[in-house]
């Protein structure tokens, strides 16, 4: 044994945690191919078309990554994959997007033979305006996403060097007491360097710093769409307590006001309401409504198909991607990457757990078998019928008490999708319950309540699912889901990975029945974060009594 | 089809060959190998099985005859075959015939239809000897080299590898057949994408071959077999599915496997050639290795001489063609270039398979992943294919599914293993989530429901149910419960004699409480199955073909005949398997006698109506057997169709008339 990396046919490079050049290894894959898991033993990078190209945007050439993986490798190095790395990388930069006259841009090269040969193609010869020349074509600028997206699907990768719209100016940046986390500030700089990608750390990382750093960077006007009210509401009490922007250059465009201010916060939800299933959308038009010169988009994993087609029209501006679970359950990523922009950062979620920036989550999933009267209506039920039987299993309420039993003093969210189960749940432990039909001021009054440690326990469905800060949750017991989400489940974890005082410790508990169709989709669900190096032990309610008692009045 | 032996075989012995030739037979050989020609038949034989001796008369041979005698000592031993006219009996041998047959190298029997000249049994093997040194000489001295640079690949128990892989794949679902037990064209590419990629490019490409050297090693190791659906109203499917315990055969890494891969490879005409030749290569001196050039130099001539199509092809193709099977039997190991292009072949030293344990094959992590350490070995390969689902392209990782784990606990149910287990063995720690979640995926295999059906008697209690039991012996098949007796439905008369005998009333009548059901004779015929069961070991063997007939000496008084008038044996003729040992038909292609059953005859017919060529049937007529050379044409209503070749008319035999039927 030799190498720590094992290169397969399908691109993918395996590489080994315990060997001694893994730290080498993972510096120097890094920058040619993108980390796609991370779990205990075997971290795996992908060489897509994509990070080839970045790593060659960055100065690095094929010879350099070829040797880089024969170096590495344990052992031979598929030849279609070296083949590829050649020749991938010899396409790029042969296709330049510049700066034209009168605002126009020009697709230009050196070989007007290849120019030839994708202006064949029908959907890039409808974006060119006018003849092409030789060795050049004009476009509209508001075709630069469009054009790049086309090209790329057709293998070749277009260098852009026209230069962003600068936007409107902003008085802005950081809070000198800010302190910004090493991390945070390489994801910065990843960022500007080229001024549109996605920069994915785990929840509780402190994302959000990094969006703050950039507006700080860029210093221009800014729209930023997340995914809900209280998210609109986190950002803006960040950019008041973080930066040194004043209150009324804030804007919030909502159903509540409908403010376009410097900085101006909206959610998905806002931008592709419409009054009829099939009218316009009224609200999309924010995109241009000022001279916005950085465009961020929070929870970049939730982008809906409206909002990929606006994007597509401000390929000048800068954009911001931000998430921690870049997947779609619709393998819509690739498309997030061409019209955003490419992962620019990226790092292990252990890595930070190790390092303390996130608290250490146990995950635990507790197999609970159903009540006998349970298993036979289970038995003779429709396939459709099943999961809402198994997810609403009485005998879950017990182990909740169980579980919060075995963490005295916990702050406890208790999170479920089966709303009338969730319910009873909250009935029988006297907990205030948060679902959608609560107004906006009552779940903030009891966001509030739990954040100022007054409440234990609150329960909540899946609206509190994403973007949403309760730095003092250190247990997290999941009553139901939403099928096999993987990314329902890893945002249901992040809401506990804030960093905790005393021994920086969460506890994740995912309550399954057993032997149902719960249990095949809950160890779906649990692949990302398993993917990500999270063991989940599995336990029998009656294995529960036997765990110790974790005392955490003190830390929380 | 294998013969019936039933009594001593006259000339089992060279000498006894020679003595029953005749004294004119046996002066003209014992001239020709320089002895007096009164030499005793045992002096004479010594000396034509002599190496040297051979190899002065291999020497001294034309040409032709060397040829003629490499495709006899190379298949089944025999060369040519004269069929007695219908007014002119026996032609003459021809001259080539008789040369050999003066040295010694042939033999010639004689049946009531023909005269068959064949190589004896014993003199085979020495012949092969020499044949092969002169071709080792050729390759050896053929002063070939191959490129530098090259990389050398071998593949230890690649026939095992493919064996694991496919019987992974078969437990995995099973693959329909033929009602003939033949594949059907669409699951031939579905089977070979199962099999491991090789790390050489193999001209003309090995798959098909790598798929019919598995699945006769698998048939014959009794590891797959045919399974029917025979329920009343069913498809009538026939599929192959796995059975036995193939993977405690390759763990234990026993040498009748060994030996089962060889004898498979063996099979195939041609390899025989590589395989021995490669065999005198290696005792020529260690790492002995040459270009593929000249290998293909050496063996050249005896590969024409056993198939005539493989003129067409590039020398190379053809010593790639025979060298495939030895390669894949862990027996060679060939030179090849970047591009994986084999251009050298070494037949010295080889790595032998790894013996010691090098530690788990794999990695389990928590995400269900198994990330492979090294290649594993057949057996670890046939555990984690059963287990555990590969992706095109990810050589290294493979993933456990609920689909997978619960395939394997099903595979691994007859052979009493545990996937856990299985599993802990290939990866050593097994993380705690996926231990437990793979338990209850295990606990939720059951075993599947039967559709039985049974006889039963119905006793008033359990003391009468024991006492029952016991009086009715062995035609109480199953016990039912405590009240309930599954009886032999053939034994009613003994059952009603026997109960009554120890005092226990039988009700009048047969309470039929599921219906009636007639059951008739089985809708799926048994020829896929019969296709698919084990080979006897005895079909392993390669040897030549056992003398059957009279023996007869061609030498002394007969006149030679042109060359044209004796016909060399066509493929197919040799391609069948050529019974041994006499029997009641006396004749050498037996494909029916008595002793078959009539599913057998109804398959034999049926193959041969094809064929538009006579067989000779015996059957019952009302003054006793006959004999006739019949042209089958079909079989129906219990008969076969056909016409008389003597006499040309329509002919038709009832099936259960005929006692046998010989090519």
């Amino acid at each position: 044994m030799s190498g720590p990396a094992i290169v397969q046919s399908d691109r993918t490079v395996l590489l080994e945690v315990a060997h001694e050049r893994f730290a080498e290894a993972r510096e120097t894959v890094g920058r040619f191919a993108e980390l796609e898991k991370s779990p205990e033993h075997i971290h795996t990078y992908r060489i897509s078309d994509v990070s080839l190209w970045n790593a060659a945007a960055s100065g690095m050439d094929a010879a350099q990554i070829v040797d880089a993986l024969t170096d590495l490798s344990r052992y031979d190095v598929p030849s279609s994959v070296l083949a590829d790395v050649r020749d991938l990388c010899a396409r790029y930069g042969r296709l330049r997007l510049c700066d034209g006259e009168g605002g126009l841009l020009h697709l230009a090269t050196d070989e007007p033979a290849l120019l030839a040969e994708v202006l064949r193609a029908p959907a890039v010869a409808a974006l060119i305006r006018g003849r092409p020349a030789a060795g050049w074509a004009t476009l509209d600028p508001t075709a630069r996403g469009p054009l790049k997206q086309e090209l790329i699907a057709l293998g070749w990768p277009v260098e852009d060097v026209a230069s962003y719209e600068a936007g409107a100016a902003l008085e802005i940046s950081l809070r000198e007491d800010l302190e910004v986390r090493g991390y945070q500030r390489d994801a910065t700089a990843a960022f500007n360097e080229s001024g549109a990608g996605v920069i994915v750390l785990p929840c509780g990382s402190g994302k959000t710093v990094v969006g703050l750093s950039v507006i700080a960077d860029a210093a221009m006007e800014t729209l930023i769409v997340t995914s809900n009210a209280a998210s609109v509401a986190q950002w803006r009490s960040e950019l008041l307590r973080k930066t040194t922007i004043a209150p009324e250059a804030i804007g919030e465009y909502t159903a509540q006001r409908k403010q376009l201010r410097p900085v101006t916060i909206t959610t998905y939800q806002m931008l592709t309401h419409r009054a009829r299933r099939d009218g316009p959308f009224p609200h999309l038009d924010v995109f241009d409504r000022r001279d916005w010169g950085l465009v961020i988009y929070d929870e970049v994993h939730l982008l809906p198909a409206p909002v990929f087609r606006a994007t597509a029209r401000i390929q000048a501006r800068r954009r911001l991607g931000l998430t921690a679970t870049l997947i779609r359950e619709d393998r819509q990523e690739p498309m997030v990457f061409t019209l955003v922009g490419p992962k620019r950062y990226d790092t292990a979620w252990r890595e930070l757990e190790e390092a303390g920036y996130i608290a250490t989550a146990e995950c635990t999933e507790v197999r609970i078998p159903l009540p006998a009267a349970t298993r036979h209506a289970y038995a003779a039920a429709e396939d459709r019928e099943r999961m809402a039987l198994a997810s609403a299993n009485p005998a879950k309420g017990a182990v909740v008490r169980t579980i919060l039993d075995r963490h005295p003093g916990a702050h406890a969210l208790v999170i479920g999708t089966a709303v009338g189960h969730l319910r009873a749940v909250a009935r029988d432990l006297g907990a205030p319950l948060i679902t959608g039909k609560t107004g906006r001021p009552e779940r903030e009054r009891l966001y509030d309540a739990f954040r100022a440690g007054e409440l234990a326990v609150l329960c909540v469905s899946k609206v509190a699912n994403f973007a949403l800060d309760l730095p003092s949750a250190n247990l997290a017991i999941q009553l139901s889901g939403s099928f096999g989400s993987r990314q329902e489940e890893a945002q249901r974890l992040g809401r506990l990975l804030r960093p905790k005082a005393g021994d920086n410790r969460a506890w994740f508990y995912s309550l399954v029945s057993h032997e149902t169709v719960e249990q095949d989709y809950a160890h779906r669900r649990q692949l990302f974060l398993a993917e990500q190096g999270y063991r989940y032990t599995i336990l029998a309610p009656d294995e529960l009594e036997s765990l110790p008692r974790f005392r955490l009045a003190e830390a929380a | 089809m294998t013969g019936k032996g039933r009594g001593p075989r006259v000339g089992s012995t060279l000498a006894e060959a020679l003595d029953a030739a005749g004294a004119g037979h046996r002066r003209a050989v014992a001239r020709a190998v320089g002895l007096r020609a009164d030499a005793a038949a045992e002096q004479i034989a010594a000396a034509v099985m002599s190496p040297a001796g051979i190899a002065d008369r291999l020497a001294a041979l034309e040409p032709a005859a060397l040829e003629t005698l490499a495709f006899g000592a190379l298949t089944h031993g025999v060369v040519a075959i004269d069929h007695r006219g219908h007014r002119s009996g026996f032609p003459d041998p021809s001259p080539t015939i008789l040369s050999l047959a003066a040295g010694g190298l042939l033999c010639s029997t004689r049946t009531h239809h023909q005269t068959m000249h064949q190589i004896h049994p014993e003199l085979g093997r020495p012949l092969r000897v020499a044949l092969f040194d002169k071709a080792a000489t050729i390759a050896l001295t053929a002063d070939l080299e191959g490129p530098e640079g090259l990389r050398w690949v071998t593949a230890p128990e690649q026939s095992l590898h493919d064996a694991a892989a496919l019987s992974a794949r078969l437990a995995a679902g099973g693959i329909q057949v033929k009602a003939d037990g033949e594949l059907y064209a669409k699951a031939v590419p579905k089977l070979v994408e199962a099999l491991p990629a090789l790390g050489v490019r193999l001209d003309p490409p090995a798959s098909a071959l790598r798929l019919d050297l598995t699945l006769e090693l698998l048939r014959d190791g009794g590891f797959v077999r045919c399974r029917s659906e025979d329920r009343p109203g069913a498809s009538k499917r026939q599929e192959l599915v796995t059975t036995g315990d193939l993977h405690a055969r390759l763990r234990s890494r026993d040498d009748d496997l060994t030996g089962l891969v060889a004898a498979v490879a063996m099979r195939r005409i041609g390899v025989e050639i590589a395989w021995d030749l490669a065999d005198v290569l290696r005792q020529r001196g260690p790492g002995c290795e040459m270009a593929l050039a000249a290998f293909a130099a050496g063996c050249e001539p005896l590969a024409l001489s056993v198939d005539r199509s493989l003129r067409q092809l590039p020398t190379e193709v053809v010593a790639q063609l025979i060298l495939a099977p030895v390669w894949l039997a862990g027996r060679c190991a060939f030179g090849v270039d970047d591009d994986g292009v084999i251009s050298a072949v070494r037949f010295g030293a080889l790595e032998p398979p790894c013996e010691i344990d090098p530690g788990p094959v794999a990695l389990l992590q928590s995400s269900f992943e198994l990330v492979l350490r090294r290649a594993p070995m057949p057996a670890e390969r046939l555990a984690l294919e059963q287990l555990s689902e590969g992706n095109a392209g990810q050589e290294h990782v493979r993933r456990l599914t609920r689909a997978s784990v619960t395939a394997a606990a099903r595979s691994m149910r007859s052979s009493g293993a545990d996937p856990l287990r299985a599993l802990t063995e290939l990866c050593g720690e097994v993380p705690q989530n996926v231990g437990r979640t793979l338990e209850d995926w295990v606990a939720a295999v059951k075993p599947p429901a039967r559709l039985r059906s049974a006889m039963f008697v119905e006793l008033p209690d359990e003391l009468t149910a024991d006492r029952a039991a016991a009086q009715l012996g062995d035609a109480v098949v199953e016990r039912l419960g405590s009240l309930r007796l599954a009886v032999d439905a053939d034994a009613i008369g003994t059952l009603t004699k026997r109960l009554a005998a120890a005092g226990i009333e039988l009700e009048a009548g047969i309470d039929r409480i599921s219906g009636v059901r007639r059951e008739r004779a089985s809708l799926v015929d048994g020829r896929a199955a019969r296709a698919w069961a084990p080979r006897e070991p005895a079909d392993w063997d390669t040897g030549l073909t056992p003398l059957n007939g009279t023996i007869v000496g061609i030498l002394g008084a007969v006149t030679p005949a042109p060359e044209p008038v004796t016909s060399r044996p066509s493929q197919a003729v040799i391609e069948l398997d050529l019974g041994g040992g006499p029997s009641d038909f006396d004749d050498f292609a037996m494909l029916f006698d008595s002793t078959d059953d009539l599913e057998d005859l109804h398959y034999v017919l049926e193959e041969v109506c094809g064929e538009s060529a006579p067989v000779s049937v015996r059957y019952a007529a009302a003054d006793g057997a006959q004999v006739i050379e019949l042209v089958p044409t079909r079989v129906a209503d219990g008969r076969v169709h056909g016409v008389d070749a003597r006499t040309r008319r329509p002919v038709a035999l009832w099936l259960t008339s005929i006692l046998e039927v010989a090519a």
